[in-house]
């Protein structure tokens, strides 16, 4: 049960570190944990592709939708 | 020509001085984030596209109306505009509740493809959808942080506070949806290729 915790800690502090959310003092001591914690290093870097990923799933609205808000920001410019 | 760059905070100041071209370097420069993470809340194109606007149309009263906070950076406050909007709207929609089908396949002919052959425009498709859909599986509170984190770029703590839980909490909602989103990834043997995606600028 302790070990789980433990583990548990450590990926919430790799989940952190990912997302630049650690200290330089932390940033130390999680590269490494990596460098020694073989299954830390694979969730490290399996969450590493994922967010690559989801860097890669960005939407564009229609030209229509922004054509709108600009015209609506001079519009109101005029008015103000 | 080298093109100069101007941070947000001048594009902010000359647009409340009345420059419009410095509005449209903000808006292009943020639509996709802001689009997404809206589309992520709400699920359906023709209510994001409105919230969208709805978004800017707030943002553009209050930045005209001298209530902007210069302190504040401008995307996370702009994409918590977008995020309380579209949680207004999820908050509505769970009180009158409509059938909504989720066919999706036409959101994804929207995205910004620059000149790609027929089959590496299908190939990116099918991927974004693929993972968009997966997303879209997660648990509604993994999805919820992992929208926060990622697309709205608020910290861990930011999100604990805006959600009411501890900071171990959302880190842990955060690493299930990484692990349930990879774990649904190898299933579907979703797989993407780095060089396909064009990043808008």
């Amino acid at each position: 049960m302790r070990m789980t915790q433990i583990f548990t800690l450590n990926q919430n502090d790799v989940v952190r570190y990912l997302y630049n959310e650690t200290t330089p003092q932390e940033n130390e001591r999680i590269v490494e944990a990596l460098l020694f914690d073989s299954e830390l290093l694979e969730f490290y870097l399996e969450s590493v592709e994922t967010k690559q990923g989801l860097d890669k799933v960005m939407l564009t609205p229609p030209k229509r939708v922004i054509d709108n808000i600009l015209a609506y920001s001079k519009k109101y410019s005029l008015e103000v | 020509m080298e093109k100069v760059q101007v941070n947000d905070s001048e594009l902010v100041s000359a647009y409340i001085k009345g420059d419009e071209s410095a509005f449209g370097t903000l808006v292009e420069k943020y639509k996709h984030r802001i689009y997404t993470t809206i589309y992520l809340v709400v699920k359906t194109e023709e209510v994001a596209q409105d919230l969208m606007q709805d978004t800017f149309i707030k943002a553009i009263k209050t930045l005209r109306g001298g209530r902007y906070n210069e302190e504040g950076k401008f995307l996370p406050w702009i994409l918590r505009i977008a995020h309380n909007l579209s949680i207004d709207y999820f908050r509505r929609e769970r009180r009158y509740p409509n059938v909504v089908f989720e066919d999706g396949s036409r959101v994804f002919n929207t995205l910004n493809f620059s000149e790609d052959s027929v089959e590496t425009l299908q190939i990116k498709r099918e991927s974004h959808e693929q993972l968009r859909s997966l997303i879209k599986c997660l648990p509604e509170q993994q999805k919820e942080v992992l929208v926060m984190r990622h697309y709205e770029d608020m910290s861990f703590q930011e999100i604990a506070d805006a959600t009411g839980v501890s900071i171990n909490t959302a880190l842990g909602r955060m690493r299930y949806a990484l692990i349930n989103l990879r774990k649904m990834m190898s299933k579907t043997k979703y797989a993407y290729d780095t060089n396909l995606y064009i990043k808008s600028k």
